[in-house]
C-alpha cells in the first residue's frame, strides 16, 4: 500500500484546522498543523509534506502575509516542488478583491485557492488534484517566467 | 489656491461642457433673433454684417465642440477645453458687444454669468484669468472707443444720440465698476464653490469611515462563522460519527442559516470594499462573451423554471473598458433576480445599444416577472431593501444585490435606472463605456 499522503494545514483558525483535519482524515491523509506561519515554516521543513494548506490571512490587517510565506517557501529549494492551496477568507471570484484564480492567480506563488469556508467536497476534490500534480508550477520561483 | 481638491471631478466637469455646448447652440438662435430683430424690426442702424459674422463664428466653434465631444475628449484636456470654451465665449461677446454700442450695450451683463460658470467650472486661478481677460478685453475695445482709436457704433434706434457718453471720464467710472464687479463675483462665487467642494470631501471621507468600520466588522463576524459553518458542516458528513434524524435535522438548521448569513457577508464585504477602494482596475472586455458567461452559470435555474432568455445581437463585437469581474457580477445579480422574480415560462430579454454621445453601451434586462410596486421603486437601489413581495417569494436575498449592480455600474461611469409595471415584470437600464477603436 501506497504510503499516506501527508499535508500541512497552516491556519490560526483552531476551528478551522479542526474541521479540516477531520475531513482530511476521512479520506485517510496524514494531517499536521500549525497555528502561525513561522511554526509553519518550520514544520514544512522539519516534515517535508506533500502538500500545504496555507491561510492568506494571519491576525487582523495582514492580507498579504500568507503570499509573503508561500514566495518563501517558493524560494527554498526542498520546499518550492510542494504544492500549496490557499484559503482565502475572502471569496475570490468577488470583484473587488485584486485577485482571481483566473487571471492575477497566474502569478501569485501558489497553485489554486480556496474559498473559506472550504466545504469538504470542494477541499477534497482540490487536494486530490494538487496531489496528482506532485510538484508545484513555482519551482523555480521567482525566476521563472509564468505559463 | 490651486489645490486639487477644489477642481471639479472630470467627469462632472465632462457632464457640465457638454450642458456648456447645449447652452451655446440656444444662444446662437437668441443671437440671430435678437440681431434680425434690431436690423429689422427696430431697423436699427448696425454693422449687421459683422454682427451676423460673430453668430456664425459661435456656431461653428460650437459644433467644433459638438462633434468634438463625440469621439470622447482626453480625460486630462477637459481642463483645458472648459477654459478654451469660456475664453472663447468671452472673446466672442466683447466683439458682438463692440459692434453693437459698446458699453451703450445692455448684454455687457453677460459677461457676469460668464464669470460664475467659469468660477463654478474651473480652477479659482483660471477663473480669475479668465476675468482679467474680459478686463483686458473690454478695456480694449471700450476704451478704444472712449479715446476714438477704434470706431464706435452707437445703439442708435435704442439710445438717443445726445445721450452718448463717449468720453474717457464716463469710460472710467464705466471700466472700473465693471472690472471689480467681474472680480467680486469671481471672489464670491469661489469662495462658496471652495466651502461647498470642502463639505462634499469631508461627507465622502466619513462615508468611506463608515463603509471601512462595515468592512471591518464584517470581515471579523465572517470568520468566525466561517468556522462555525465548517464545523458543522463536519457533523452533518457524519465524519464525526453516526448522528440521531433530529439532532442531524437541526444541525442542518444551523448550518443553512449559516451559509445565509456568509452570502449576507459577502454583499456586504463586496460593496464596503468597492466604496472604500477607488478605482478598481479596469481593462477591454468583450462584452458578448462576458454576457454567455453569466447565462451558461444560471442555466441550471433558468431550465428548471422554463424560461426563455433572449440575448440581443448587437452586442457581438462590442468592447467595454471595465472590471471584468465586476461587470460579470453586474450582470449576474440583475439576471439572478430576474430569474428568482420571474414565474415559470416567462421570458428574460437582454438588449443592447450603442449610444452616439458620450460613447456608452445602453444595456436593458428585462423580464415578464412579478414586477416592482411604483411606490418602492425609488428605493429599489438601497442598501438592505427587499420589496414586500420579494421577502414573500422567498426569504433568501440579502437585500444588496442592486445597491452592488449600483454601485459597480456608477464606478464605471455609467448610470442605472429601473423601469417597472407590477405584475407585469421590469426592466433594468444602465450603461458602460464602449471602447471605441477595435
Amino acid at each position: 500500500m501506497a504510503e499516506r499522503a501527508k499535508i500541512l494545514i497552516i491556519e490560526d483558525d483552531e476551528d478551522t484546522v479542526e474541521a479540516m483535519k477531520i475531513t482530511l482524515e476521512a479520506e485517510n491523509y496524514r494531517v499536521l498543523s500549525a497555528f502561525n506561519p513561522d511554526e509553519g515554516l518550520k514544520k514544512a521543513r522539519d516534515e517535508r509534506p506533500d502538500l500545504i494548506i496555507l491561510d492568506v490571512m494571519f491576525g487582523k490587517k495582514e492580507k498579504s502575509k500568507g503570499f509573503d510565506y508561500a514566495i518563501k517557501m517558493k524560494q527554498e529549494r526542498a520546499l518550492a516542488p510542494v504544492p500549496i492551496l490557499m484559503v482565502t477568507a475572502i471569496n475570490v471570484r468577488r470583484p473587488e478583491f485584486g485577485f482571481s484564480t483566473e487571471t492575477d492567480g497566474e502569478y501569485l506563488p501558489v497553485d489554486d485557492f480556496i474559498d473559506k469556508p472550504a466545504q469538504p467536497e470542494d477541499l477534497v476534490g482540490k487536494v486530490k488534484k494538487l496531489l496528482a500534480l506532485k510538484t508545484s508550477r513555482w519551482v523555480n520561483w521567482p525566476n521563472q517566467t509564468p505559463q | 489656491m490651486d489645490e486639487p481638491k477644489q477642481l471639479l471631478p472630470v467627469r462632472d466637469l465632462e457632464i457640465r461642457i457638454v450642458w456648456l455646448i447645449n447652452l451655446r447652440w440656444f444662444a446662437a438662435i437668441g443671437l440671430f433673433l435678437v440681431l434680425t430683430g434690431a436690423r429689422y424690426v427696430l431697423k436699427m442702424n448696425l454693422p449687421f454684417l459683422m454682427l451676423y459674422a460673430g453668430n456664425l463664428i459661435l456656431i461653428l466653434y460650437n459644433s467644433l465642440f459638438f462633434f468634438y465631444r463625440d469621439s470622447k475628449w482626453g480625460f486630462k484636456r477637459a481642463y483645458f477645453f472648459a477654459n478654451l470654451q469660456i475664453s472663447l465665449d468671452l472673446i466672442l461677446l466683447t466683439y458682438l458687444i463692440h459692434f453693437a454700442g459698446g458699453y451703450e450695450n445692455p448684454f455687457i451683463f453677460y459677461f457676469i454669468f460668464h464669470m460664475v460658470i467659469a468660477s463654478i467650472l474651473l480652477s479659482n486661478k483660471a477663473a480669475y484669468l479668465q476675468a482679467t481677460l474680459v478686463v483686458f478685453l473690454f478695456g480694449i475695445s471700450t476704451g478704444g472707443e472712449s479715446l476714438g482709436l477704434l470706431p464706435h457704433y452707437h445703439l442708435n434706434g435704442l439710445i438717443p444720440a445726445e445721450r452718448c457718453y463717449l468720453d474717457l471720464n464716463y469710460f472710467i467710472w464705466i471700466y472700473v465698476t465693471f472690472s471689480s464687479t467681474l472680480y467680486i463675483i469671481v471672489y464670491l462665487t469661489t469662495t462658496i464653490v471652495n466651502k461647498l467642494r470642502k463639505r462634499e470631501d469631508e461627507l465622502e471621507a466619513a462615508n468611506r469611515l463608515k463603509s471601512q468600520y462595515v468592512q471591518s466588522v464584517a470581515h471579523d463576524i465572517k470568520g468566525s462563522l466561517s468556522a462555525i459553518q465548517s464545523c458543522l458542516k463536519v457533523v452533518l458528513t457524519g465524519l464525526t460519527g453516526p448522528v440521531s434524524e433530529k439532532s442531524r435535522e437541526m444541525v442542518a438548521r444551523a448550518e443553512r442559516r449559516s451559509l445565509s448569513l456568509l452570502d449576507f457577508l459577502n454583499d456586504l464585504l463586496a460593496l464596503s470594499k468597492m466604496r472604500v477602494t477607488d478605482k478598481t482596475e479596469k481593462k477591454r472586455v468583450l462584452l458578448s462573451e462576458l454576457v454567455k458567461r453569466v447565462v451558461e452559470q444560471l442555466n441550471p435555474e433558468i431550465i428548471e423554471k422554463g424560461l426563455i432568455i433572449i440575448v440581443g445581437n448587437t452586442v457581438s463585437n462590442s468592447f467595454i473598458h471595465a472590471n471584468p469581474l465586476a461587470i460579470e457580477q453586474l450582470f449576474a445579480n440583475i439576471l439572478m433576480n430576474a430569474v428568482q422574480y420571474t414565474p415559470k415560462g416567462g421570458k428574460i430579454t437582454l438588449t443592447f445599444e450603442e449610444l452616439k454621445a458620450g460613447g456608452f453601451i445602453r444595456i436593458a434586462i428585462s423580464d415578464t416577472g412579478i414586477g416592482i410596486p411604483k411606490e418602492v421603486l425609488p428605493k429599489i437601489f438601497n442598501d438592505f431593501f427587499r420589496a414586500k413581495e420579494a421577502r414573500e417569494l422567498t426569504q433568501y436575498g440579502t437585500g444588496l444585490g442592486l445597491a452592488i449592480a449600483k454601485q459597480i455600474v456608477e464606478e464605471h461611469g455609467g448610470e442605472i435606472r429601473v423601469e417597472s409595471e407590477e405584475g407585469r415584470g421590469c426592466s433594468f437600464i444602465f450603461t458602460l463605456p464602449k471602447i471605441i477603436n477595435k
